[in-house]
């Protein structure tokens, strides 16, 4: 975050409020994945949101596991069709998915 | 021409499937292998079927046995998805022999019949584009059964991926091309 030019001070985890990055955002939709999409409309105020993936893996034996996982995937693909820039990291490697 | 798209639940390689399949010839199968057992299945399973209806796909359940499906004409079909026919193949309640056989043995055999059902549509049809999991990648412990179905997803995706022209892997809905090259396809 500190190459984007952002701190700790400007990092909020998994609370939506006036700080310019949101971290974690997998945990907030975890408390209602039903409605999980009407967050973004706050999430494009954000300038940066950060997202673990949580889609791979054996699918889990629970339904609320398995709807948890596929609102995260869902509220991603709407927010990278909204964003400027999608950016995967892996093993701190940025690859550039849109920009 | 050969797809295999990659990626975790809701990543948006269904949806890119469908995408594709709209610009390659006609007729488009759809075949659907998730047996519904739940409600968030039954649920997806009429989404699916709907889709098939406002597209024109031909909508195919197939649980297990996708060698067997008789495609009358030449076109393009889709297979969504890969986890979910490994499962039902691997776990048939049919087969309970299969569960005394070594686990390699299990991975083998199921493996095996899947790729042979796989080919037998592949010369069927004009495009094939197999909709897969990556079902290793966590970190929990499983028994033993589940280790197998991560193997036969395992080497089911990794001999697809050698023998396709195309592997594309799925993040936020947007494709990452492994191998091969995008299509264009309009947004």
């Amino acid at each position: 975050m500190q190459t984007l030019g952002y701190f700790e001070a400007d990092m909020a985890d998994a609370v939506l409020d006036d700080r310019p990055v949101l971290y974690n955002l997998q945990n907030i939709v975890q408390l209602d994945t039903d409605n999980c999409l009407k967050l973004v409309p706050a999430l494009k105020k954000k300038a940066v949101v950060i997202c673990n993936e949580v889609g791979s893996g054996i699918i889990p034996f629970n339904q609320p596991d398995t709807a948890w996982r596929e609102a995260t995937g869902r509220l991603c693909n709407a927010l990278a069709k909204e964003s400027d820039a999608v950016i995967r990291m892996v093993c701190g490697i940025p690859t550039v998915l849109k920009s | 021409m050969r797809y295999l798209l990659t990626g975790g639940s809701a990543c948006g390689k269904s949806s890119y499937a469908e995408k594709l399949a709209a610009t390659l010839c006609s007729p488009r199968y759809l075949v659907f292998t998730l047996r519904p057992v739940n409600e968030l299945d039954s649920g997806r399973l009429d989404m699916q079927r709907k889709t098939c209806a406002d597209k024109g796909f031909q909508s195919i359940e197939c649980y297990t046995d996708i060698g067997s499906l008789q495609l009358l004409e030449r076109g393009t079909v889709i297979v969504d998805c890969l986890c979910n026919l490994s499962a039902n193949e691997l776990f048939d309640p049919a087969h309970t022999l299969r569960m005394q056989a070594s686990s390699s043995a299990r991975v083998a055999e199921v493996a095996g019949k899947i790729l042979e059902g796989l080919e037998a549509l592949e010369r069927q049809s004009e495009h094939i584009i197999i909709v897969t999991n990556d079902v290793g990648s966590d970190g929990a412990k499983y028994d033993d059964s589940v280790l197998d179905y991560i193997r036969v997803l395992g080497t089911l995706n990794t001999v697809l991926a050698a023998r396709y022209e195309n592997v594309f892997e799925f993040c936020c809905g947007i494709p990452m091309v492994l191998k091969g090259e995008l299509p264009r396809l309009e947004s």
